[in-house]
């Protein structure tokens, strides 16, 4: 719990600390919020208005693709921040990035109820704001937590720093991309 | 013989720490004036930002998003709002 709280609150602590462990529960978490609780939630919910599938094969696709998003964008961080001199491991940007996977699940928790429960939300100009301001806090928390990352994990200031974020940047713009077309609501990175 | 050349060793490092150490005024003294300094050494305004982002990086964050929201939804209706919202659901 303790190591929980340091993720959200002390990010550059925690990052300094490359906990493995905490790091995979996060990407699980993430993965098994958009492969099983959003189709199940939608089952659940939604089933007696109009035909819900679960479909075991998805679920399961879904999840690799999701492991596999993590760990190539592990894999391209490792190559974008040791072009720019960078000397940190592979190893140590996979026990660490899963870190600065909190706002991921709470987005993916945040966007799988909001479209189970569209019509709570269906023109309703008072949700918009409260999503918007959720939506956009969420993705100002993630960069913090990018740059935080380059900065302590991969060493890296000034212009190399603007330089890796760029490239990763697109990086990720581009597996997020892949991410939805497949069918990840919420991109794994 | 040599236990004495020690003794004497001994004696002069006592006596040099006797001498080199402060009294008690001069402690006193030296507390004030650290104590004085903390307080008129002051962060400056970047350093002071910088600690607020990485230490609790959600509440500058859903802090500014916020302002956004309520300022430019005022400036530009709702249109603004269901921008944002078609951004994010792709």
């Amino acid at each position: 719990m303790q190591l929980f709280l340091e993720s959200l609150n002390r990010p550059v602590d925690a990052f300094k600390r490359h906990n493995n462990k905490i790091s995979w529960v996060f990407v699980i978490i993430t993965i098994l919020v958009e492969t099983v609780f959003d189709p199940y939630i939608n089952y659940f919910v939604n089933s007696a208005n109009y035909p819900v599938s679960i479909d075991a094969f998805k679920i399961i696709w879904l999840s690799s693709a999701g492991v596999a998003t993590y760990l190539a964008i592990c894999a391209i961080f490792w190559i974008v921040c040791k072009s720019f001199g960078s000397r940190t491991s592979l190893t140590t940007y996979i026990r660490s990035w899963g870190i600065s996977y909190a706002p991921t699940i709470l987005c993916a928790v945040i966007v799988s109820l909001v479209e189970t429960f569209f019509y709570i939300f269906w023109n309703n100009s008072i949700w918009a704001v409260m999503l918007n301001i959720v939506f956009v806090g969420i993705l100002i928390w993630k960069s913090i937590l990018y740059v935080i990352f380059l900065r302590e994990i991969a060493n890296l200031k000034g212009k190399k720093l603007v330089g890796a974020f760029i490239l990763c940047g697109f990086a990720i713009l581009v597996l997020a991309f892949v991410n939805m077309a497949i069918g990840l609501k919420t991109p794994i990175i | 013989m040599k236990n004495n050349t020690d003794g004497f060793i001994e004696k002069s490092f006592k006596t040099l720490n006797k001498i080199s150490s402060p009294t008690n005024e001069q402690k006193e003294t030296i507390l004030q004036k650290v104590l004085i300094q903390s307080q008129s050494e002051k962060v400056s305004i970047l350093c002071q930002l910088k600690n607020m982002i990485v230490v609790y990086p959600w509440r500058f964050a859903f802090g500014v998003s916020t302002i956004q929201a309520i300022s430019l939804t005022r400036l530009f209706g709702s249109s603004y709002t269901n921008f944002i919202l078609q951004f994010m659901g792709r």
